[in-house]
């Protein structure tokens, strides 16, 4: 493990400056978020109670204004970032868990099961997540774990594949191979060996998976299908909001989606540049 | 070789069928294990007596046991017969066609502006890799595949509110204009039947959704398209072509390009038939009537007869787009064989 992160920081030192940029940005962006949120109660306001002044404009009391029932937007928007993470990360999880040994195991093994496999899981990537996730939210009720697991379906062919092709490669290497002979079980082989080579690109992966369950995560609230109110949410709070653009409203509907577009940003920036740090050789020319 | 196009397009279309059928199964399936009684919030608040859904339950065939349900819907579907709505009661057919239009031209004038939008700073970019261009073109894209349709929707509708109050702000054509529909493309129907008005009318509806859907394709066409070009330079051919003394212009034009753009048409091909099963959250944010709304209708009233259609026909239209990709592929790339 410690080799792993050691590693990585040789990478790291000799990546190019974009991708350093691109890494640092995105982890500062995400720190940002979580220290709003873990400091909401500080600004003062609450993201459920109501300030009793509807719809008022962004000013220096309520710096992003006030909503349709009087609350702080700031705050709302604060807090929000909570249910959107959690689900994200959950939905990432679960996939990952499903995913990574199977694919493991179904690279490692080949034969017939490998092909069963690839066959199912090209059939679920094939699947638009987004019908899905409408199916299950509808169809179980809101809530962070239906709604985690309606995302989380869309992610598990991705983590397949990529644990299953560098599963392919790895058992043709020496150092397999000779543990072979010395007689490590295949599970072993499998877990403590093979999974992980494949930890660098599942973070990578994990973190552009955030970005785009953020998005998810979002998408559904819009279309009103996220999580019950009052909870902030980021998706359904811009849902609500847009109701009221017409009036002129343009505050209630653009900071929720300012934060998510924030949030979806952070995480891509992490992943890319995760991604392209990966990819260098220790000789500084890209695989 | 004429023979060999038209065997291969066969055989590809058989190959369709299986695709087409797991969807419909996992709909299937998924409708039946999800709790919740169709029935029952068919009937809402009307909550009938037990004799009643029961006549309602046997009318439907919901009585029978799974797997005959199950045959007789893939029986039927072979028959191209989706059975009715359960809320509007019209055929499932007639739901998807009255829809379906309006996703099309929706996703025609989207692509129309995402592909040669996208190819074009995708190239921008990789001529200058690593300078200033590359750069902002690089961030812009990256931030605009970060942002989500329906808030770039809102904020534009916010725009039109506060600075441009006469222009529409959702919906394919003002309630006041009065013309035939003859496709359900209304572009194109007003230019048939020579309708000025209902014609420029509808291309203001089509502006905005078409930002919105049209930027977000460009940025993600935008990005593949730079990767591709800068990762075909870096190869050996390219390296050989240079050795020999070929002008930079045309290495770039003629031996680079074309094979960078190939995996960007089988990449726009998919992207276009998954808007064609309707583009949910644009439809929504611009009260667009295409297919993704009807889903969300359907979805919401757990119609599920309706459901079932809505999937079919979407993963009909993929495996469509599908083989057309894989027909054009063949064409612009001479080692591939049928």
């Amino acid at each position: 493990m410690s080799e792993i992160v050691k590693d990585f920081i040789q990478r790291f030192k000799i990546a190019p400056t974009s991708s350093k940029i691109m890494l640092i940005t995105g982890i500062f962006l995400l720190l940002l978020i979580i220290f709003l949120n873990i400091f909401n109660n500080f600004f003062g306001y609450s993201p459920l109670k109501t300030t009793g002044d509807l719809f008022s404009k962004p000013s220096i009391e309520h710096i992003m204004g006030t909503d349709q029932l009087g609350r702080d937007i700031f705050s709302r928007v604060c807090y929000g970032a909570r249910s959107s993470l959690i689900i994200a990360f959950i939905s990432v999880i679960v996939s990952l868990t499903l995913g990574a040994p199977i694919g493991a195991t179904s690279g490692y093994i080949a034969g017939k099961l490998d092909r069963v496999f690839s066959i199912i899981f090209d059939a679920l990537y094939a699947f638009p997540g987004i019908i899905l996730a409408i199916l299950i939210a509808v169809m179980v009720g809101p809530g962070v774990y239906s709604t985690s697991i309606a995302i989380s379906v869309e992610y598990i062919p991705q983590y397949f594949r990529i644990v299953r092709g560098l599963s392919l490669s790895l058992k043709e290497r020496p150092f397999v191979e000779s543990l072979r002979a010395l007689g490590a079980r295949t599970r072993n082989l499998i877990f403590q060996h093979i999974l992980i080579y494949a930890i660098p690109s599942i973070i990578a992966l994990m973190m552009l998976n955030m970005s785009s369950a953020i998005l998810m995560v979002s998408g559904l609230g819009f279309l009103g299908l996220g999580l019950p109110p009052p909870t902030p949410e980021w998706g359904t709070d811009l849902g609500r909001g847009r109701d009221f653009i017409t009036m002129g409203v343009w505050w209630a509907s653009a900071f929720p989606g300012l934060m998510i577009v924030i949030s979806v940003v952070a995480f891509t920036l992490i992943g890319e540049g995760l991604n392209e740090i990966i990819r260098i050789t220790t000789t500084g020319k890209k695989l | 070789m004429a023979m060999r196009l038209r065997e291969f397009i066969f055989v590809r279309l058989i190959m369709t069928i299986p695709t087409v059928l797991l969807l419909a199964t996992i709909v299937f399936v998924v409708m039946r294990i999800v709790p919740g009684d169709p029935v029952v919030s068919l009937m809402g608040a009307r909550a009938g007596s037990e004799e009643q859904i029961e006549i309602i339950r046997h009318s439907l065939g919901l009585d029978k046991p799974l797997y005959i349900q199950y045959l007789s819907y893939i029986g039927n579907l072979f028959r191209g017969d989706f059975g009715n709505s359960l809320v509007r009661k019209s055929p499932v057919i007639r739901e998807l066609f009255t829809h379906f239009p309006a996703t099309l031209e929706l996703t025609f004038w989207s692509m129309l502006v995402a592909i040669p939008l996208g190819i074009y700073l995708g190239i921008a970019a990789a001529k200058k890799e690593g300078g200033k261009v590359d750069a902002s073109i690089r961030i812009g894209t990256l931030i605009r595949w970060c942002i989500p349709v329906f808030w770039l929707g809102i904020m534009l509708q916010v725009f039109i509110v506060l600075y441009a109050p006469m222009f529409p702000l959702s919906g394919r054509m003002s309630a006041r204009i009065t013309f035939d529909k003859i496709t359900g493309l209304y572009v194109l129907d007003s230019i048939l039947t020579g309708n000025m008005v209902a014609f420029v009318d509808s291309l203001k509806h089509l502006i905005l959704p078409v930002i919105t859907l049209g930027t977000t394709m460009a940025a993600s066409i935008a990005r593949l398209a730079r990767a591709n070009i800068i990762e075909v330079l870096g190869e050996e051919y390219i390296s050989v072509t240079r050795l020999k003394g070929c002008p930079e212009k045309i290495v770039f034009q003629k031996h680079a390009l074309p094979n960078a753009l190939i995996p960007i048409l089988t990449y726009a091909g998919l992207q276009t038939a998954m808007l064609m099963g309707g583009a949910m959250l644009t439809e929504t944010t611009f009260s667009w009537p295409g297919l993704g709304r009807l889903m969300l209708f359907a979805v919401s009233y757990r119609d599920f007869n309706l459901i079932q259609g809505c999937v079919v026909f979407w993963a009909l239209i993929i495996s469509f787009m599908n083989c057309i990709v894989d027909i054009l592929y063949a064409k612009v790339d001479p080692r591939v064989r049928y």
